[in-house]
């Protein structure tokens, strides 16, 4: 009898240390656990480098003032390999969605950056990627 | 007994193991995207001082008309004052919605604007030649602009027309602009009430002309109509926006003959 609750109480004490640790887990919360961090951090570094290299007025602006789908395109897919999927939207403060480009997206598994450029009205140049 | 007391202490670690993770915030193991997050928000600040800069040449330009009412009342001191007035509205306006989209609120810490100029021969001129200006934000964000502008004029006698060539080099970070955009008119004041006349463009960076030199030094060549370059005694100014695209440099150059300036 004494040797059945000292089984016992040794598996509650194993119960109640893995809860511990299970529980213990949650404090550190991995961010962009169903997201793709990668695909984040490089949305940001590419709308980075446009925005230091002039690329971003170009894409968001263009020689019209109603960007230029075509060389945001070329832009894009010269960084991008063809497995990583895009869609780029360009969005102007007054007149809304100047133009979106896409390939291969899957909003499912995408993550993205976004930048804002205030030349004129303005302008928000959304960027996602997907595996 | 033994065995009790130790569940009673297992029991304990895993309450307060619980109540830690209710009262505590998350935090993150691994990588996280801050330093990214932090250089777009500084670029996206920077940017809004760069356009600012670029738009406020533009508004200066436009608005010269208003400060106008003789042919001698347009000190260089006028010119930065229409500057820093406009570089303030802009940015204020810009930055009024950047907080509306982003949450976060900058303001204009320094603005430092300069007028150089020249007087050769028979006219004389005066441009901005630098701007300096840093924001703050509270995300803790700075951001600052440092450009500068070099301009040359020259009046030039085209037989039935007058000219004017000017030579404009813009500067960012001690990098020469490549690619510019500009306008020029022509301001002239008869009766104490100033009248333009548009030349090349408008005074607005979207119907302005854009013009792409790999030196970075480029020639605005702008031609004065018969009935202004034939006055012996000029009531009229030139003036000329130049900006950058994006890039944060501005000047806005203001010139005045003192002489015919065409014909024989």
């Amino acid at each position: 009898m004494r040797g059945q609750a000292a089984l016992l109480e040794a598996a509650l004490l194993v119960v109640a240390t893995v809860l511990t640790f299970v529980v213990a887990q949650h404090l550190f919360k991995v961010q962009y656990v169903q997201s793709d961090y990668a695909l984040k951090i490089n949305a940001e570094r590419i709308l980075i480098h446009w925005a230091d290299t002039g690329v971003a007025y170009a894409v968001a602006y263009g020689v019209t003032g109603s960007g230029d789908p075509q060389y945001a395109k070329a832009a894009l897919e010269t960084l991008l390999p063809p497995n990583v999927g895009y869609n780029l939207t360009v969005v102007s403060l007054t007149r809304g969605v100047i133009y979106t480009i896409a390939r291969g997206y899957d909003p499912a598994r995408s993550d993205g950056a976004t930048l804002i450029l205030m030349r004129g009205e303005g302008r928000i140049i959304s960027l996602r990627l997907s595996r | 007994m033994r065995g009790q007391v130790l569940i009673g202490v297992a029991a304990l670690i895993f309450v307060i193991t619980l109540l830690l993770l209710v009262a505590l915030p998350k935090r993150t193991i691994g990588p996280t995207v801050a330093i990214e997050n932090y250089t777009t928000a500084k670029r996206e600040v920077e940017h809004i001082l760069r356009n600012a800069a670029e738009e406020a040449a533009y508004a200066t330009a436009n608005t010269l008309e208003a400060v106008l009412s003789n042919t001698e009342n347009l000190p260089p001191d006028t010119l930065k004052e229409r500057y820093t007035q406009h570089f303030n509205v802009m940015f204020t306006d810009k930055a009024g919605a950047y907080a509306v989209l982003r949450g976060v609120f900058c303001k204009l810490d320094t603005l430092d604007v300069k007028v150089s100029g020249g007087k050769r021969y028979f006219y004389r001129y005066f441009y901005i030649s630098s701007i300096y200006a840093v924001a703050t934000c509270d995300n803790g964000v700075m951001a600052f602009i440092n450009s500068a502008a070099d301009v040359k004029i020259e009046f030039k006698n085209l037989g039935a027309f007058g000219g004017v060539k000017a030579a404009v080099n813009l500067t960012r970070d001690q990098k020469q602009i490549q690619l510019i955009t500009y306008a020029a008119a022509l301001y002239d004041v008869i009766n104490g009430k100033p009248y333009r006349f548009p030349i090349m463009g408008t005074f607005d960076p979207r119907e302005s002309i854009w013009y792409f030199n790999i030196t970075g030094l480029h020639y605005i060549q702008v031609a004065i109509p018969p009935e202004y370059c034939m006055m012996s005694n000029p009531t009229y100014y030139v003036a000329i926006a130049a900006a950058s695209v994006g890039e944060g440099a501005a000047t806005v150059v203001v010139a005045k003959p003192s002489r015919k300036l065409c014909g024989t």
